[in-house]
Parts: C-alpha cells; sequence; structure tokens
C-alpha cells in the first residue's frame, strides 16, 4: 500500500536540494514527487511504496530537516491533468484514481499531471 | 564617520567582524583551521579578536580536532577553510562528526559572489557536496544575514541530535558593511515525555527477568550517566556499553558486562541473545552491534530512548519508544519505577558466562600485546586519561581491554571509523583538557594518515602521548583477508618511518619497543616526562581480535579463538 509525505519547505533550491538528497540518501521508496507552492512556501507531496508505519517514521526524519517546517503522512490525495483535446486545453481534476479513470475513458492529444498533491486544509500537515 | 564624543574614527562592521562577535557570543575558544584566497577576510578580522586559532597542517585534521574539542567538553567545536580543495578536505571530518553526532561549525570560504557559477578559481559547491554529511548548511549570500546565520548554526548544531552545521561564506560578503544583528531562536523547545511511554516502560522493566541496558553516544552527550547508574543499581540491571557508549558507565562497576557487537565480548553477545528485555539508551542499533537484524535479540521487548525520532523502528522496532533526551527519559522512567525486577539468577548466569572471558583477559596481561600495552597505559595514568583511538583492530583492543573509570574517557570515530581521525582529534582534547592526560592509540596505518600534525603539536607543546600498535599490518583488514578471503593479504602490508626519528625531525621524542622490553617502565617513562612523546610498539603482525561476528550473520555465526 503506497503511502503519501506532505512536505512544507521553507528554504529557497538549498532546501530543495537538501530534501531530495535525503529521500534518496534514506533509500526511501519515492514512487512519485510532485512540487506545488503556497505563496513563498514550497509544498511537496511525495508518494512512497511503503506502509504508514514506515512513512511515519520517515515523516518524522524529514521533520527534523531544518528548512522543512512541516511534514507529515496525508489520506487525500488530489490530482490535476491539463489534457489538450480537440484543440482546447481543460483542466480534470479529483481523486487520483478519478483523474486516472478519466484519461482512460476519453481520448486526449496530451496532458500535464499536476500531483497527486495533499488537498489542501487536510491531512497531518 | 567621525566619532565626536572620543576622537576617534569610526567604520562600519565588516561581514568578517560579525562573524568574530558571533564566535565570541558563543562562547568559542579555540578555532581549528587553515587559511586561503577566499577566507582572508576573516584571518584578517580574527586577529583583532581573542579567539585562538590552532594552525592545522591539513584540514581534515581541522575538522577532527574541532570534533576531539567538541567529544570532550560537549560544546561545539569550530574548525575553518576556505573554498575549493580546503573545503573539500574538510568532508571526511563532517562525516565523521555526523555519523557520531558531535556538534561542530565549520566555517568556509567561497569565491565573491559575482564569481559563483562560473567555475571561479577554486570554486566548489561546498554545502552541495556536504548535503548528506551535515545536518544544515547555509550559504550567507546578506552580509546582514552573517551574524544572526551563525548564531543560529550554532545553535543547530548542539540542539536535539547534535551533528556538524557548515556555514559557507562568499569572500566579498566577508568584505562588505554589516549593521545590526537581529538573532532570531530556533523553533521549539524539546515536547515533554508523555507518561503514558515512562509508565509502559517502568513496567517492562518491573517484569523483566533478563534485561540489558544497551547504553549509546547518548548517555555521554546528555550527561546522563548518573541517571543510568541509579536506573542499572536500583533495578541491578547489567550494563553493556556501545563503542561511543564506552567509558559512560564505569568498566569496573559489577553490573558493567562490556562491549557488545561484532567485536563485543561474546559472553555479551550471548546475553542479547537470551534477554528478555533491551533498554536501548541513545544508541541507534548500528549493523555493527546487530549483525543481521531478524535474529538480534530475537527474545526481547526493547525499549528505545533516543532524542531523535527517525531512529524509533529504523532497525529495531520497539516495544516502547521513548523520544527523548536520555537524561530526562532515564529519570522520567525511575520516577515511574515501583519495584525493582527480579534479575539476581540472570546476573548470576551471566557471571559464569564471563569468567572463562576474564580468565583469559587476565592472561593476556601478563604478555607482551595489545592487552599489556592498555594495562600499562591504565596503571601509569591510574586511569585519569582521555584515551583518543584510531580505527582498526588496536580500536577493538583499546575498546575491550582498557578499563575506563571516568566518564567521557573514551573517544573514537564510531559510526564512519575513520582512520587519521585520532592524533588531530587528541589534539582539540589536549587544549580542552590541558591539565589532563591524553593518550592516543592508532594503529601503524591509520598514525601515517594525519602524521602531519605533529608539527602542530610542536608548536603548541601539547603533552599528547601515543601509543602505536604497529603490526606491520592494515591489521583489521588483514584479518578479514585470513577469515574470508582464504589469507591472501592483498595490499595489506604496511611499512612507515622509523618513528623514533621521525619524532626528533619534529623536535619531539618517541621509542621503539619489542617485545622483551620493559612496557610498564617505558609507559612509565613516557606518561611522566613533559611533552609529545610517541612510543612505537612493535607487536605480532598476526594477532587478531577475538570474537568475531561476521558481518550480516548472527551469534550464531560467532569465530572464537579457540574455534578460529
Ligand atoms: C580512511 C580510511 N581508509 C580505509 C579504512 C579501512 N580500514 C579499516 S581498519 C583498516 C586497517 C587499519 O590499519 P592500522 O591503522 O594499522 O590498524 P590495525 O588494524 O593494524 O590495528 C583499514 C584500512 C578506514 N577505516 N578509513
Ligand atoms: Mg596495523
Amino acid at each position: 500500500m503506497p503511502s503519501a509525505l506532505e512536505i512544507r519547505l521553507c528554504g529557497g533550491l538549498l532546501a530543495l536540494n537538501r530534501l531530495s538528497m535525503t529521500l534518496q540518501n534514506k533509500r526511501m521508496p519515492v514512487e512519485g514527487l510532485t512540487l506545488a507552492r503556497n505563496g513563498a512556501e514550497v509544498r511537496v507531496t511525495v508518494v512512497l511504496d511503503c506502509e504508514g508505519e514506515t512513512a511515519r517514521r520517515y515523516a518524522a526524519l524529514l521533520s527534523g530537516l531544518e528548512d522543512v517546517s512541516e511534514a507529515g503522512v496525508v489520506a487525500d490525495l488530489e490530482e490535476v491533468a491539463l489534457v489538450r483535446a480537440d484543440g482546447r486545453c481543460e483542466a480534470v481534476s479529483g481523486s487520483p484514481e478519478y483523474v486516472e479513470r478519466w484519461l482512460a475513458e476519453n481520448e486526449v492529444e496530451d496532458a500535464v499531471r499536476l500531483g497527486p498533491v495533499a488537498r489542501p486544509g487536510k491531512g497531518a500537515c | 564617520m567621525e566619532n565626536t564624543a572620543f576622537g576617534i574614527e569610526y567604520r562600519p562592521r565588516t561581514g568578517s567582524e560579525a562573524m568574530c562577535e558571533a564566535l565570541l557570543d558563543e562562547g568559542v575558544e579555540f578555532l581549528f583551521g587553515y587559511p586561503g584566497g577566499a577566507i582572508m577576510p576573516f584571518y584578517d578580522a580574527l586577529v583583532d579578536y581573542p579567539l585562538k586559532h590552532v594552525l592545522v597542517r591539513h584540514e581534515q585534521a581541522a575538522a577532527h580536532a574541532a570534533d576531539g574539542y567538541a567529544r570532550a567538553t560537549g560544546k561545539v567545536g569550530v574548525c575553518v577553510a576556505t573554498s575549493g580543495p580546503g573545503a573539500t578536505n574538510l568532508v571526511t571530518g563532517l562525516a565523521t562528526a555526523y555519523m557520531d553526532s558531535v556538534p561542530l561549525v565549520a566555517i568556509t570560504g567561497q569565491v565573491g559572489r559575482a564569481a559563483m557559477g562560473k567555475d571561479a578559481f577554486q570554486e566548489t559547491n561546498v554545502t552541495g557536496m556536504t548535503l548528506p554529511v551535515t545536518k544544515h548548511s547555509f550559504l550567507v549570500e546578506e552580509p546582514e544575514e552573517l551574524y544572526p546565520t551563525m548564531r543560529r548554526a550554532f545553535a543547530i548544531a548542539r540542539s536535539g541530535r547534535p551533528g556538524p552545521v557548515l556555514v559557507d561564506v562568499p569572500k566579498d560578503v566577508q568584505f562588505a558593511a554589516v549593521s545590526g544583528n537581529g538573532y532570531r531562536q530556533l523553533r521549539e523547545a524539546p515536547p515533554p515525555i508523555p507518561a503514558p511511554a515512562l509508565e509502559a516502560a517502568a513496567r517492562l522493566i518491573e517484569r523483566a527477568r533478563r534485561p540489558i541496558i544497551l547504553a549509546g553516544h547518548g548517555v555521554t552527550l546528555s550527561g546522563a550517566e548518573l541517571e543510568l547508574r541509579m536506573l542499572a543499581e536500583r533495578c541491578g540491571i547489567p550494563v553493556s556499553t556501545t563503542l561511543l557508549g564506552i567509558s559512560c558507565f564505569p568498566d569496573d562497576h559489577p553490573l558493567n558486562i562490556g562491549m557488545p557487537g561484532m567485536h563485543g565480548a561474546a559472553s555479551v553477545n550471548r546475553a542479547i541473545d537470551r534477554s528478555d528485555l533491551l533498554i536501548a539508551v541513545g544508541m541507534r542499533f548500528d549493523d555493527r552491534i546487530t549483525g543481521n537484524p531478524e535474529k538480534f535479540a530475537p527474545n526481547a521487548k526493547v525499549i528505545h530512548i533516543d532524542v531523535d525520532p527517525s531512529e524509533m523502528g529504523k532497525v529495531v522496532r520497539p516495544t516502547v519508544g521513548i523520544v527523548a533526551d536520555a537524561k530526562l527519559a532515564l529519570g522520567g522512567v525511575l520516577n515511574h519505577l515501583r519495584k525493582s525486577p527480579e534479575c539476581g539468577a540472570w546476573r548470576e548466569e551471566l557471571a559464569v558466562d564471563q569468567a572463562p572471558e576474564r580468565r583469559k583477559e587476565a592472561e593476556a596481561r601478563g604478555r607482551f600485546g595489545p592487552v599489556r600495552i592498555m594495562e600499562a597505559i591504565r596503571e601509569a595514568t591510574g586511569g585519569e586519561v582521555r584515551l583518543v583511538t584510531d580505527v582498526g583492530q588496536h580500536q577493538m583492543w583499546a575498546a575491550r581491554h582498557f578499563r575506563y573509570t571516568r566518564p567521557n574517557s573514551h573517544i573514537t570515530s564510531g559510526g564512519l571509523g575513520t582512520m587519521g581521525f585520532a592524533l588531530p582529534a587528541a589534539m582539540g582534547v589536549a587544549l580542552a583538557c590541558p591539565e589532563e592526560s591524553v593518550w592516543v592509540v592508532a594503529g601503524d596505518g591509520g598514525i601515517q594518515m594525519n602524521i602531519q600534525e605533529l608539527a602542530t603539536i610542536r608548536d603548541l607543546g601539547l603533552n599528547i602521548k601515543v601509543a602505536v600498535i604497529n603490526n606491520g599490518y592494515l591489521g583489521m583488514v588483514r584479518q578479514w583477508q585470513q577469515f574470508f578471503h582464504n589469507r591472501r593479504y592483498s595490499e595489506t602490508p604496511i611499512t612507515g618511518p622509523d618513528y623514533e626519528t621521525l619524532a626528533a625531525a619534529y623536535g619531539l621524542t618517541g621509542r621503539t619497543v619489542r617485545e622483551g622490553d620493559d612496557v610498564e617502565r617505558v609507559v612509565r617513562w613516557a606518561e611522566e616526562r613533559e611533552g609529545f612523546t610517541i612510543l612505537d610498539f612493535h607487536i605480532d603482525p598476526e594477532q587478531n581480535v577475538y570474537p568475531m561476528i561476521p558481518s550480516g550473520m548472527s551469534v550464531a555465526e560467532m569465530i572464537e579463538e579457540d574455534d578460529a
């Protein structure tokens, strides 16, 4: 069962470097990583191929980093896909499963998927 | 600007001055470093401040010396280097401190801001390069940020689980004018320990019949020696100290059963195998202790006390985890204990298993070799000594056979196992504790890795004594070759200088000691004479460290001397 973490960063590029280095250095089983932001704060959602207890331990490890303001396991994920179909660009959003289904069922020329990201205002953060 | 009141010229502070002021405000006494182009403004400012700078002969030694100073004092050690090769030379020292949770602040010069990113002369991305071996790092691009960043670096280095912090400062930032400082405090105070965890730990202890305390570096780092002793004595629980835990509980205490792990005492490893409760305090279940974690302590419940939450369940899943400073946690557990466990039979069982090992050790004390050398140092110093060891077989002999009776008297590179650590680290220890006896125990391989520091030692007149345990081999690697590679001694025979002549070349004193010489007398002579002395002990080249649990295996595969 994959788990997801949301990590909020308060530093700049070095903070992001340190985060991705730590994910790699501690051999966290990263399946997906999405960057987003709210104002100056960078929000990173990481999907890990591990159960909840291990994910919580990783969250504890990441929250120990100085430029991580918060890190926690999140249950609710949201995905947005920007799709191009019939020459038009539109956004599809919903749970990752919903977006997956939608993309399989609809004919699209190209798609950019933004997510999964932690749904705002929920989860452990 | 003219200060009219006193008629003296007034100029704004520079970044370098702000750095020095931050160091003074942090109570720093010693810096260990080496100058170069990109750190020159800082070195220029340094002259005007009451900070003592130790000019090492290699930046790696600066980091190890700062590390030794930090381990001996519990304060933050400081090292300084220039950009490029100066900074890269620090990396091994930072990694060593990181692995052993030692608080350091490393200051590096960087090329000027305008030159950065252009492959400028002596430019390296040192913040990038040290990401995995620092607790945190800063590249200070704004002069006004220098003072607060320096203060913050110290706060981070010593807070929670200590570690090294790097501050990289472009040359023009060191030159720039700065005004206010605006120091910001670190974010939070440690959370209180939840009572249910303490309660649960106390109940587990009360019900245990075969408990063992595994005491690690966290005990020393948090100054929890007394609480550890109170818990052990009140409950009659045997204590095993890990490599970095050694000396946090006296070796001559009847409850001290010795070191666990790959080269730990066989009786300790068997005891862990049979134990029903491990109380792990400030230790992280390193693979050198657990071997195969699946087979480690199969019968034991585990109470794990560590200040770093990410250690909980990393290797061994605790029955009760307490994320806290060891001193607070042990105090809390003691407060919740209502009775002592019944473990008298367990102690007797352990004593029976230990008896043959103790006999063997006593025999070895009578023969020329490492055990006797350790005993001679112990006798000559009366145990009032800080023993700094390097990495290899001699490190294990010093860990196992020296009897440490003073807190924090054993200093070594555990997690990284850095050869070349001991001599420079001892410089930091000797400066921190000028009244104390400081001995280095090093191998003939490792001593050559930072031997250039003899010049620094001579300049400072440091009263360090060195015992080179000279077996003519990279002994620990040779031992592995003997056991696991059919005695093919590939690139492990090693030569070195004549240490008497070498010492003389540096204006220092050395002696060669061979079988048949009076070990006790020469060690006493070295201890009693004023000033640095190196003793080169030529021991049996193929002596091994026993027992040994091969990497990744369990106590069932332990190789003991009799079956080797
Ligand atoms: C910098 C570094 N390089 C290599 C090693 C691998 N290594 C571990 S122990 C050892 C042998 C050390 O030889 P020596 O200093 O003579 O000590 P001895 O084992 O003989 O007591 C080596 C090469 C290391 N730990 N550190
Ligand atoms: Mg050797």
